[in-house]
């Protein structure tokens, strides 16, 4: 009896064996399906991403067409941002549903945009996306659990252990192929789909293989985790199966729920409505105070700008443009620090992923498809550095009070906001 | 009835001499009363934290000192939203939608800050609330106690026994049903008592829901309990029954509500907030800016005012007329503001009812909507909440609108600018901000959410006469 009629031979078991081969089957649609809808999903947001570049552009030139002054020009001057999918989106989509996907923005303070959110039906995304990560995430350890779990019992229970044990010269020989041949009839029921759409998305080998790694990874896990409870002989297939299925529910429901109460109950502080509301008192305070008090901060951090001509009228956009600016400045550090407890929340979470693999492979699917917080954030910095480029765009003509011509204004002009993402993409 | 009953004590020893049916049972009270507590201390706390947050913010709007009205009506205010006092129960969407809307003139801004995108990735694997356990964990261990309770008696060649002592195959299984019945029961109560000290003292019917939405969780229990013991019967082996309800409990608890929610957002995918934010602009930009009282939009306006006062120029108008400019400027903006909230929610409650036909495919989808829509934590709740929230905006900015139409002229207004002596004969009050009442959310009453719970609540009827039928189906076969 050598490895290869032994293969062989468990080849024509499993295809004769309709439970098992049904839940193959089952996998790879459900796979399949996953991976269509993330598809779609990038699709339609790309779609989305298109069409407003279009309208933006086409909104920004007419009401250029209508700008009197230069402060007004700039004040109604929305420009588009946009964080276009990645490559392996589809197959992660993670937070990108709650994350803004795309935004307008403009020359006033930055903290007053930046945490609009785009409208998703909060009652959909209560469920959850049915993408890969979430198959492979949830449903892979059930099927392991399905496939593997009364491996050793059945055989037993049918009274034919004994004797396979006694025929066999070693218990490798005996169960190897066929713990081998169901593993890889698993991954490839996982893993065809993905590969499929890693192809019509054109992603790089390296996340292909990425991808791939982990989720073989996790495979390999449960796979270890269920045969260590199925070889115990003491246990009959259906204690096998409720004690898997316990350890999934713990790992993968009650492990995840219980670091999300711990990190929301004992990660507090700074609330992005508090940043809103530093921010716009900041800003509205301004107009009671004297002109001078914003210029100073302002010139503070502006001193380019030193030496523009001092501010006698009720009204100057200059000192419009300048507390805007101060506003931010102002907020600025309580900014950082909600964004600091983001990071604290996000690191807590990796320390959760170390006790579910249900987690782990979560983080690791966004993080490979930049859907993870640190790309949410690196969007916001690209954001924050776009609007910088926009309103310092304006300052010359705001600050040295050039008379308003629409020659000028047709002179500044922005470059249209790009990211790395997007370079990846074309 | 005696038999079932002894059917049932039977059972019932059975599980306590099994170590495994033993150790179901406690995990199962154990998860429930934690997550009573859990859930309790959490959402308190949350509550308690956007009291203190509109405390903060009705303190510092009150306080602001004399201004000209429109500086108010673009200093704005923020309103957070209050929870509901069976969000312990089940928070529902609480967490997927913002917590605080800022108001302020010609515009409606969206509700930001929602909890699950500051808490990232671990937001979706659900939270630790009574309804959750109900949900979902409850059904898992009432098959884990439940799928041999026919099969052993197969297994064991104790079935023929006790069809020959007389035991009918109806009696058998709802013997069966009602050992299983008592630990779905005891599953439910500690949501019982959570909800009755959490419900004390408000007018608003959330008691009445609380039992609405604890016999619907027993309905929900109910349905498993048959189905478990109907499978148990109709199978030949303990482990081919707990395989079917094993794939029975993956496919309807944990893929049916993501299927139904992304079957929605395809087959009706709502325009992005951006979009949606172009063509209200290119709605309004007809309707003329409200700052200008020399706008085209506002000729008739002027016209029209002026025949009716009688008057030859809007100088002599009793009243200052870039604020009744503002007024009616409001007015009209609030008009195509609501129009498009309004298509938005309809939008939102149409992929709703789309992904809550699912509840014929899975009791979990039906129980998942019912038991939101009771506790006040559903989506129509959060649209009442939006649509109080613009309410209230819309009273605000107007009182501000008409303080500046009765607290100074037109000539006053005009010359604002022309230094300090000019600009504080425009300044209202600022006891004028401190009288603005403060923002109230009167929650839904019963019968609303009755209304909006009433059609899953009919599908786990259903449900549960299926399972029902299923169950005598079931026992019929043990005859033969």
């Amino acid at each position: 009896m050598n490895m290869k009629y032994r293969i062989e031979q468990e080849l024509f078991f499993l295809l004769k064996c309709r439970a098992v081969l049904g839940v193959l089957a089952l996998l790879l649609v459900v796979s399949g399906v996953s991976v269509v809808l993330g598809l779609n999903y990038v699709a339609a947001e790309r779609q989305q991403i298109a069409e407003l570049v279009q309208l933006d552009n086409e909104e920004r030139a007419y009401k250029r067409s209508l700008a009197y002054d230069y402060g007004g020009a700039a004040y109604d001057a929305f420009h588009a941002v946009w964080n276009p999918p990645s490559e392996l989106a589809f197959a992660a989509i993670g937070q990108r549903d709650l994350n803004p996907t795309m935004m307008r923005i403009r020359a006033l303070a930055i903290e007053g945009q930046i945490y609009e959110t785009d409208s998703v039906n909060p009652e959909l995304a209560l469920a959850g996306r049915f993408d890969f990560a979430f198959v492979a995430a949830y449903l892979l350890p059930l099927v392991i659990i399905f496939v593997f779990y009364d491996l050793l019992a059945s055989e037993r229970e049918s009274g034919r252990l004994n004797l396979l044990s006694v025929t066999a010269r070693n218990s490798r020989i005996l169960w190897l192929p066929r713990i081998l041949l169901r593993f890889v009839g698993i991954l490839v029921a996982i893993l065809v789909p993905l590969w499929i759409g890693i192809f019509i998305e054109g992603a790089a080998f390296g996340l292909l293989f990425g991808a791939s790694f982990a989720v073989t990874l996790l495979a390999v896990l449960w796979t270890g985790l269920v045969l260590a409870i199925a070889t115990r002989p003491v246990l009959r297939s259906e204690s096998i199966a409720a004690i898997s299925i316990g350890a999934w529910v713990i790992l993968t429901l009650a492990i995840p729920i219980s670091g999300k109460v711990y990190i929301e109950s004992s990660v507090s502080g700074v609330k992005g409505a508090e940043v809103a509301l530093v921010q716009r008192e900041s800003v509205n305070d301004a107009w009671d105070l004297p002109k001078s008090v914003t210029m100073d901060a302002f010139y503070a951090s502006h001193p380019e700008w030193a030496d523009s001509a001092p501010i006698n009228e009720e009204f100057h956009w200059k000192w419009y443009y300048a507390f805007q600016q101060v506003g931010d400045e102002s907020a600025a550090e309580l900014s950082r620090d909600y964004r600091a407890i983001m990071l604290v929340r996000d690191e807590l979470t990796a320390r959760v992923s170390f006790l579910s693999p249900a987690v782990a492979i979560q983080r690791q699917l966004e993080t490979l498809a930049r859907t993870n917080l640190s790309a949410s954030l690196e969007f916001e910095d690209q954001v924050r550095s776009y609007h910088e480029e926009i309103r310092r765009a304006y300052y010359p003509v705001l600050f040295s009070e050039e008379p308003f011509s629409s020659e000028r204004l047709a002179q500044i002009t922005i470059p249209g906001f790009s990211n790395s993402a997007q370079l990846a993409v074309e | 009835m005696g038999a079932i009953i002894l059917i049932a004590t039977d059972e019932l020893r059975f599980w306590r001499r099994s170590k495994i049916a033993w150790t179901v049972l406690v995990t199962l009270l154990l998860v429930s009363t934690c997550a009573a507590l859990v859930s309790n201390v959490e959402v308190s706390r949350r509550a308690e934290e956007r009291l203190a947050q509109q405390a903060e913010a009705d303190a510092i709007f009150q306080a602001q000192p004399d201004r000209h009205p429109h500086r108010m009506v673009h200093y704005g205010h923020y309103v957070y939203r209050a929870a509901s006092p069976l969000a312990v129960i089940d928070s529902g969407i609480d967490s997927m939608v913002g917590t605080s809307i800022f108001l302020e003139g010609h515009r409606q801004n969206s509700a930001t800050f929602a909890a699950a995108r500051e808490t990232g990735l671990l937001a979706r694997f659900g939270s630790f609330s009574p309804a959750f356990v109900l949900q979902a964990l409850a059904p898992l261990l009432l098959i884990i106690c439940g799928f041999a309770s026919v099969t052993r008696e197969k297994e064991n060649k104790t079935l023929y026994q006790l069809i020959g002592q007389g035991v009918s195959g109806n009696k058998l299984v709802f013997g069966k049903s009602l050992a299983l019945w008592v630990v779905a029961l005891l599953a439910i109560l500690p949501l019982l008592f959570l909800g009755f000290s959490s419900t004390g003292s408000d007018n608003f019917g959330f008691r009445q829901s609380l039992y609405s939405m604890t016999f619907g969780y027993l309905i929900y229990l109910s349905v498993w309990v048959l189905l478990i013991v109907s499978v148990s019967a109709l199978l030949r082996t303990s482990a081919q029954s707990l395989s079917v309800l094993l794939g029975l409990w993956i496919v309807t608890v944990v893929l049916m509500p993501r299927i139904a929610s992304e079957y929605a957002s395809a087959s009706a995918p709502s325009p992005s907030q951006i979009e949606t934010n172009l063509r209200i602009a290119e709605t309004m930009r007809a309707g003329g800016d409200s700052h200008d009282i020399e706008d085209n939009a506002f000729v008739d306006l002027r016209s029209v005012t002026l025949a009716e006062y009688n008057v030859e120029s809007i100088e002599d108008l009793p009243f200052n007329y870039r604020g009744f400019v503002a007024l009616r400027g409001e007015e009209a903006d609030t008009e195509v503001l609501k129009q498009f909230a309004q298509e938005r929610m309809s939008q939102e409650l149409r992929q709703k009812s789309i992904a809550d036909s699912f509840s014929l495919f899975s009791p979990v989808v039906a129980i998942r909507s019912f038991s939101m829509a009771l506790a006040g934590t559903a989506l129509q709740d959060h649209h009442h909440f939006l649509r109080a929230a613009e309410d209230y905006r819309f009273n605000m900015v107007q009182t501000f609108n008409r303080l500046q139409m009765s607290e100074m002229t037109l000539a006053e207004d005009l010359a604002r600018n022309d230094g300090d002596e000019a600009g504080r004969n425009t300044r209202v009050n600022s006891s004028n901000w401190a009288e603005m009442p403060v923002f109230e959310l009167r929650p839904l009453d019963h019968t609303q959410r009755w209304g909006a719970a009433s059609s899953s609540g009919f599908a786990m009827g259903l449900w549960l006469i299926v399972a029902f039928g299923l169950l005598l189906l079931s026992s019929r076969q043990l005859r033969s």
